[in-house]
């Protein structure tokens, strides 16, 4: 063959194999959750399994599995995690008598007349040993504030929940990029045989029940395969879509309809020898895995009444954040690397006080919970834990202000947010804000660098976890991202 | 001759020895080949055409600059690899600072690639236009040796055999006929053959050859509407927004006018024309003007608070991008931030792009329905029943009729109304006692002392108030209700339950019940007013009798509106009530908006034919002053004041608008819907300036110099002056001759479609980090053949799928598996899985359920529970699943939401239409199992395909071989005969033995079944079809 030739077909093969890491041909036969991924470049020619003494990590592995509980609609910094007492010493003064107001405002709040300072009416303490300061809303967060990094410095780029929602789960505004949670699983492949390696589930807040909306693409796999994407578990019917048999045909039924098609699949594999056709084989028997093992996960009778209770009366109610909580402690267990959480309803532009206090008693108790419960069983060193939004809320109040009521807009230059276990420290508050919650002060952190971290502490760094697509190496962090090296312990 | 990959290294170090020794390759290095995609890949980034925002100023992306001296030596001396840094660096050792790429860049070459840029310095270092950007010249067909030759069955066979032949490899032999059937009908219409076009064609005396079947299969709709499926991934098209709440939008004409399009076999340049620019074409007709909606199908942002300038930035550029994506096969999008790393594109000429597309007068926020420019269309490809047609244009005559004398009538009006309003005295409204109130879907209603009712707390996505009024003895002219604070209900507005207090009143009804008369008599209602109004939501909604409209009261301060609104009703025609009348008032609220209903009220009634309205006459103050002046002396301005006013009380006009909504809605419950399309319109006179914006930043535009609209100069070979002027000009550029790329890019997408792969893999890119072309000749000339024929897509399609290359048996043996395992070569035919629409089509097919009707508005098929509540917001929370033949429709018409695509096509790969996607994605999981398992679709499927198989005469193997032709398009072997028949006994005794079993399998569905059926032996049928319809053949192309 000539020499140019072959190396050029080579050259495409370790292209396909190098950046797709996993599709069609040769290496479908270690596709989804039968596989283990690249999350290093440059997969040799043969490229096909893994070599498995090679290691698959950039860095040290921290964390083996990643929980992130996010909170949609942007909770309240204020209110919840960063004390101004300052907000309420100017209870009802313009914010532009105290500093130009230079950063933009979104279109609900442009036209207001006024901009008058909101102190919280909510009463702020100091919590265990690291004396964290957190709102009374918090009782069970604060209850944990000795496990936890709070991180007062957060910031982004968008003003509008989509974008905004996008960016942080895509580290791009605009729809069509990978969720963190597929380029994990892209990256690491499943320590699981038996369940998806990246999962999603939504619960509603009763704060405020009429909220903003999700979309399906936040966990979804963008331009990487669609094998990447997140698994959403439902609250009502199959909890995985099309995953319980239909009426009149039960588990035996099944059994013997897959041997039967195996039979005459492997015939035709006889025939045309083409790979897909083993990998097919092999993707009924785990959909027929998964048939069992998604019930036993779904099946909370195994756990103790004392652990029931830890997560509150929610717990066995499906489609609440507690009941989700708890699947995500047991999915844990069972090692789906990316377990992610949306509770929504943190979108307080009116109606604040009564909004967040519902908001608040549907997340605070099981929150701590989940953590509580990872750490009795020695699961929460090696399993990060995220709490937040998606950016922050003005210090100013949106519509008519009073000392029991108030609103607030969006504010993306600064927000909190908290991490636990993983590596990272616990009992520290990190970055701070100005008097008014309307910058930042010290050690910022924006979403690229708190997507750095997290791949960090996951063995893997951000700036070598590429995927080839429309002639560009793509990555989480675009071109940026620093990973925070102060909150990570050694 | 086999290679393992062993042996194949071992020959890839052999060849870079002799590289070393000097030797050499055997055969000259090609820069496009085998160079650019190393320089650009991996130097480029640093060395390329970026110049501003790279580390280095040296440059490799150009002749002149690799070539030019450094400080004191050279980056490339052609021929002279020593003289070379280069050549140095690359070869630098590991850890060493000099080596290139630096180790920090997460870059690196191999050895082979390091051979290859010293053989092609050693060679003269000779650069080239990148192969896109060259004109594409028709090649000579490749000599083939006379054994090879026979197989030939068209040109594109020589340039495919002779690359194998040169390999010492060759052709799989050709498909059985009916493998070849199915294939074909596969790629062309994502349907497989019917049984009877089986029997057509394979039979023992065929009425169609293999090439009459294609013509056959072109001519249909089943292609046309293939055709479109695939445009509209290209298109990014979608029935709802995108964005947030993700609103309904109803572009479906465009996709209609696409159908007809393929089907009446367009010509690709006019499909271009018409699509980029149809709204500039001179006297464009309104089909033209239609098929512009290609560049309106981006998404819409309509998010509370987002800003327009934003998004009409966004908008603009998804233009850009899409364009460049679907006609030039460039990622012009990179280009967006800073100059294109790795393609000649700058940031400059990126705008100067953008200056093509901007210039359409659109807000750049608000839902697509009213997204300005946006025009009413019906489906092209439809015809509308003649008789309801003529109803409609009577309408429309009569309408125009009393359009007629309008303003006639509105001078009377004005004359009477001067008149009635000078003798208006006295308090107009006095409260009325409501003597009985109750409200719908669980939400209560309690008096206070003030005699004003409030709701309770319960929460409700809708609900309707009905309220008696007593109006005994009463002259009565209209009905007014004021909706009051209380501070039960919600800051800042108070008015309702809702998250801010606002509330949207749909409609009003008012009944009178009078004793004295014989029924019931429905007022009508002549004129709404409120004293405050929000935006889009004014009080004629209240009464303009859709339940999707209504009057709402928010704003965006809403500290310092009114704190009580009122609505005032008047009647067309007062009533003289007798003793014991009442008054039937329903109040709806049906927005969808949760809890949005009235929170207090009160209601009033008037007896005065002008009664005030709020602060005055409930006339605007323009009216009233206009109605106030002279007729003789009214300006032009308050003319039209009083005519526009006075539209909305006019009965004769009103009459003829309800006539004419009535024929529409006959229209439309026969299918036929007229609805609002987003379309482009450029604006006359001066365009709108186009500006640079640094960073790609929509707040960060360089005004220093407003952007000449221009096409990267790279691949505008004529006159920089000549460059197009306006987007018509640009759509005639990309399909003329002197655009090299978009042949090549139309061509390899099609080749791609019936191949799995195109001939350029990177289908999507075309620029310095695409894959070079497996069969470059093959590809020009295949390029150069579709221009020449006049941009037939047909010619093109009949062309490939008639060779004999696309006719290969597609059975791998392991030289082929082992050699070239993705099938680039193509020594055999293709073979990938199937789409989730062809997967879905094809089982309804089988099962003879398929609907067959072409075009209309986009269907709900059977999705699972909750899939849109779990996620969305507001009125996208309800799926509500259409029923009958709607539910068989071909995938292409199922509702795409944007938010939460449609899940099995989701689950099979499609692209979510975000945004344009040209490259098609294949995985191989088990939740594609799961669906193929336990999806009702395709368990209803293979109910009604069992069904057919228990109609078919004869024994259990003549129908089982039925069955599996019916499924499968091909013959059953004797080895799955015995598996099948062993299949159907197990499931035979299961059901006999449990008929509870057998009726509850075959319950999936809502397709009736005859009624007196054989139930357990139709399960057991069922479970065979069931089987057939997961294998693996089943959903694949081969």
């Amino acid at each position: 063959m000539n020499p140019i030739l072959q190396s050029r077909l080579v050259q495409n093969r370790r292209h396909f194999f190098g950046n797709s890491a996993k599709s069609i041909g040769a290496a479908a036969l270690s596709s989804l959750l039968g596989k283990e991924s690249l999350a290093k470049e440059g997969a040799t020619a043969s490229g096909d399994a893994l070599n498995e003494t090679e290691s698959r990590f950039h860095h040290p592995v921290k964390a083996k599995r990643i929980i992130y509980l996010f909170q949609s609609g942007a909770p309240s910094q204020q209110d919840l995690f960063d004390h101004k007492p300052l907000l309420q010493k100017h209870f009802g003064e313009d914010m532009r008598d105290h500093f130009d107001m230079t950063q933009r405002v979104t279109g609900m709040t442009a036209g207001q007349q006024t901009f008058p300072l909101a102190g919280t009416k909510f009463a702020f303490s100091k919590h265990g040993e690291s004396g964290t300061e957190m709102s009374e809303l918090l009782p069970h967060i604060g209850g944990i504030s000795d496990d936890i990094c709070l991180i007062r410095s957060m910031y982004t780029e968008a003003i509008n929940h989509d974008p905004a929602i996008t960016f942080f789960q895509t580290g791009h505004q605009l729809a069509g990029r990978p969720s963190m949670g597929s380029w994990l699983s892209y990256g690491l492949g499943s320590a699981n045989k038996n369940l998806p390696e990246f999962v999603a589930m939504v619960s509603r807040g009763t704060g405020r029940p009429n909220c903003q909306p999700l979309y399906d693409r936040l966990w979804g796999s963008g331009f990487l395969p669609s094998q990447y994407s997140g698994v959403k578990f439902m609250s009502v019917g199959d909890p995985v879509l099309y995953l319980n048999n239909p009426a009149g045909f039960d588990a035996s039924s099944r059994r013997r309809m897959l041997d039967d098609l195996e039979k005459l699949n492997q015939e035709h594999l006889d025939s045309f020898r083409d790979p897909e056709i083993k990998t097919r084989i092999e993707q009924y028997e785990m959909a027929y895995r998964m048939q069992t093992s998604v019930p036993e996960l779904t099946d909370f009778s195994d756990e103790p009444k004392h652990i029931l209770e830890m997560y509150g009366p929610d717990v066995e109610t499906r489609g609440t954040y507690a009941y989700n909580c708890l699947l995500a402690r047991r999915m844990a267990e069972r090692d789906v690397r990316f377990i992610q959480l949306y509770h929504m309803g943190w979108d307080q532009h009116f109606t604040l006080p009564k909004q967040l206090s519902g908001q608040c008693k549907d997340t605070d108790r099981a929150s701590a919970a989940l953590i509580k419960d990872l750490k009795q069983r020695g699961m929460l060193d090696d399993t990060l834990v995220v709490w937040g939004g998606e950016f922050g809320r003005t210090s100013y109040c949106q519509g008519k202000l009073t000392k029991d009521n108030y609103g607030r807009d969006h504010h993306p230059r600064c927000f909190s947010l908290w991490m636990a276990g993983g590596g990272v420290k616990p009992g520290i508050t990190y970055g701070a804000t100005d008097d008014f919650s309307y910058n930042i002060t010290e050690n910022p952190v924006h979403v690229h660098d708190l997507h750095a971290t997290m791949l960090h502490q996951m063995g893997i760094d951000h700036e070598k976890l590429t995927y080839f697509f429309q002639g560009r190496h793509y990555r989480l962090t675009d071109v940026h991202g620093h990973i925070v090296k102060d909150i990570l312990g050694s | 001759m086999t290679f393992t990959f062993n042996a194949l290294a071992s020959r890839l170090v052999l060849t870079a020895l002799l590289a070393h020794a000097g030797i050499g390759f055997s055969k000259e290095v090609d820069f496009n080949r085998d160079i650019r995609p190393i320089l650009s890949d991996k130097c480029f980034h640093c060395h390329g055409p970026d110049a501003d925002n790279q580390k280095s100023d040296y440059r490799l992306d150009s002749e002149e600059s690799a070539y030019a001296g450094l400080d004191g030596y050279f980056g490339i001396v052609p021929g002279n690899l020593k003289e070379s840094e280069v050549h140095w660096r690359i070869r630098a050792p590991k850890g060493d600072i000099d080596v290139m790429p630096p180790e920090d860049s997460n870059r690196s070459l191999t050895e082979a690639e390091k051979d290859l840029l010293d053989a092609w310095m050693e060679q003269g270092a000779k650069y080239d236009t990148h192969w896109s950007f060259k004109q594409p010249v028709r090649p000579a067909l490749p000599k083939l040796s006379p054994g090879t030759q026979k197989q030939v069955r068209n040109p594109i066979d020589h340039f495919i055999f002779a690359p194998l032949e040169a390999e010492g490899l060759k052709p799989s032999p050709e498909a059985s006929l009916e493998n070849r059937i199915r294939r074909a009908a596969l790629t062309l219409t994502g349907l497989p053959p019917t049984v009877e076009m089986l029997n057509d064609t394979t039979g023992k005396d065929p009425k169609l050859s293999y090439a009459a079947f294609i013509d056959e299969r072109l001519q249909s709709f089943d292609f046309a509407e293939r055709q479109t499926l695939r445009w509209l991934d290209a298109a990014r098209y979608a029935d709802t927004d995108g964005y947030q709440n993700d609103a309904e939008r109803k572009n479906w004409p465009w996709r209609d006018w696409v159908i007809g399009a393929f089907h009446d076999n367009m010509p690709f340049d006019q499909f271009t024309i018409e699509q980029l620019a149809g709204d500039m074409i001179p006297d464009a007709t309104p089909k033209q003007i239609l098929a512009s909606a290609f560049n309106r199908n981006h998404r819409q942002n309509s998010e509370g608070g987002a800003l327009a300038d934003e998004f009409f930035v966004e908008n603009v550029i998804d233009r850009v991008e899409t364009t460049s994506t679907v006609w030039l096969g460039l990622t012009m999008g990179c280009a967006r931030c800073h100059d294109h790393k790795y393609d000649p594109l700058s940031q400059r000429e990126f705008f100067q792009m953008f200056a093509y597309f901007n210039n359409i007068g659109e807000k750049g926020i608000g839902k697509g329905v009213s997204a300005n420019p946006t025009r009413i269309y019906s489906s092209p490809l439809m015809t509308p029943p003649p008789e309801l047609v003529e109803v409609k244009k009577a309408a429309e005559e009569k309408l125009k009729e009393a359009q007629n004398n309008l303003s006639k009538r509105s001078l009377e009006w004005a004359a009477e109304t001067a008149g009635a309003l000078n003798e208006t005295t006295g308090d107009d409204w006095t409260p009325a006692k409501v003597t009985r109130a109750a409200a719908g879907n669980g939400v209560t209603l309690k008096q206070l002392p003030d005699e004003s009712w409030l709701v309770g707390k319960e929460s409700a996505g809708s609900t309707t108030y009905s309220l008696t009024v007593d109006a005994s003895s009463e002259y009565v002219s209209g009905i007014s209700i004021d909706a009051l604070p209380h501070d039960s209900l919600t800051s800042p507005r108070k008015l309702a339950p809702s998250t801010n207090g606002n509330f949207v009143l749909s409609e009003v009804r008012v009944t009178i019940n009078d004793p004295s008369r014989d029924a019931p008599i429905a007022a009508k209602i002549k004129q709404a007013v409120a004293t405050y109004e929000q935006d889009n939501y004014p009080a004629e909604n209240a009464i303009d009798g859709k339940s999707n409209t209504g009057w709402a009261v928010y704003g965006a301060t809403p500290e310092s509106l009114p704190p009580t609104v009122s609505l005032f009703l008047l009647f067309e025609e007062p009533f003289d009530l007798s003793r014991k009348a009442t008054i039937n008032l329903e109040l709806q609220h049906t927005s969808g908006f949760s809890s949005h209903h009235i929170g207090r009220f009160r209601i009033n009634l008037t007896k005065s034919k002008m009664p005030k309205m709020g602060t005055g006459t409930g006339l605007p103050p323009d009216v009233l002053s206009a109605i106030q002046t002279e007729e003789g002396k009214r300006s032009p301005a308050q003319k039209k004041a009083i005519l526009q006013h006075y539209r909305k009380l006019d009965t004769p006009l009103a009459g003829a608008e309800n006539a004419l909504s009535i024929a529409t809605k006959a229209l439309e419950r026969a299918g036929h819907f007229e609805v609002p399309v987003m379309v482009m319109e450029e604006n006359a006179g001066e365009p709108v300036p186009a500006y640079l914006l640094n960073r790609g930043q929509y707040d960060a535009p360089d005004k220093s110099e407003a952007l000449p609209r221009a096409v990267p100069a790279a691949l505008f070979s004529g006159d920089q002056k000549n460059q197009p002027g306006d987007r018509l000009e640009l759509a005639r550029w990309l399909v003329s001759k002197e655009n090299p790329i978009t042949a090549r890019v139309v061509v390899n997408r099609i080749w791609r479609d019936h191949f799995g792969t195109g001939i350029v893999k990177t289908v999507e890119d075309f620029g310095a980090q695409s894959e070079y072309p497996s069969h470059p000749d093959l590809l020009d000339w295949l390029a150069v053949e579709l221009v020449e024929s006049g941009w037939n897509i047909r010619a093109l399609h009949r062309l490939i799928v008639t060779s004999a290359t696309f006719q290969q048996s597609a059975k791998m043996d392991s030289t082929l598996l082992s050699e070239d395992p993705d099938n680039r070569l193509l020594a055999r035919g293709p073979r990938y899985r199937m789409d989730g629409f062809a997967i879905r089509d094809s089982a309804l097919q089988s099962a003879g359920l398929l609907d067959s009707r072409v075009g209309g508005a986009p269907v709900k098929p059977y999705q699972p529970e909750g899939l849109w509540n779990v996620v969305a917001a507001g009125a996208g929370t309800r799926y509500q699943m259409d029923k009958g033949e709607k539910l068989y429709r071909k995938s292409l018409y199922t509702y795409w939401k944007r938010a939460v695509n449609p899940p099995r096509q989701l689950i099979f790969d499609s692209s979510g239409r975000e945004a344009c996607s040209v490259s098609v994605s294949r995985t191989n999981t088990p939740l594609q199992a799961l669906v193929l398992m336990n999806d009702v679709t395709f368990i209803e499927a293979a109910k009604h395909a069992g069904l057919r198989a228990l109609a078919f005469a004869g024994d259990d193997e003549t129908k089982l071989n039925y069955l599996y032709r019916t499924i499968t398009a091909s013959e059953m072997t004797t080895h799955s005969g015995e598996i099948l028949k062993e299949n159907l006994k197990y499931f035979r005794s299961l059901y006999s033995g449990s008929e509870e079993k057998a009726k509850a399998f075959l319950s999936a569905g809502e397709a009736p079944l005859p009624e007196e059926l054989p139930k357990t032996e139709l399960a057991a049928w069922t479970a065979v079809a069931h089987l057939l319809l997961n294998l693996d053949k089943t959903i694949t192309v081969e």
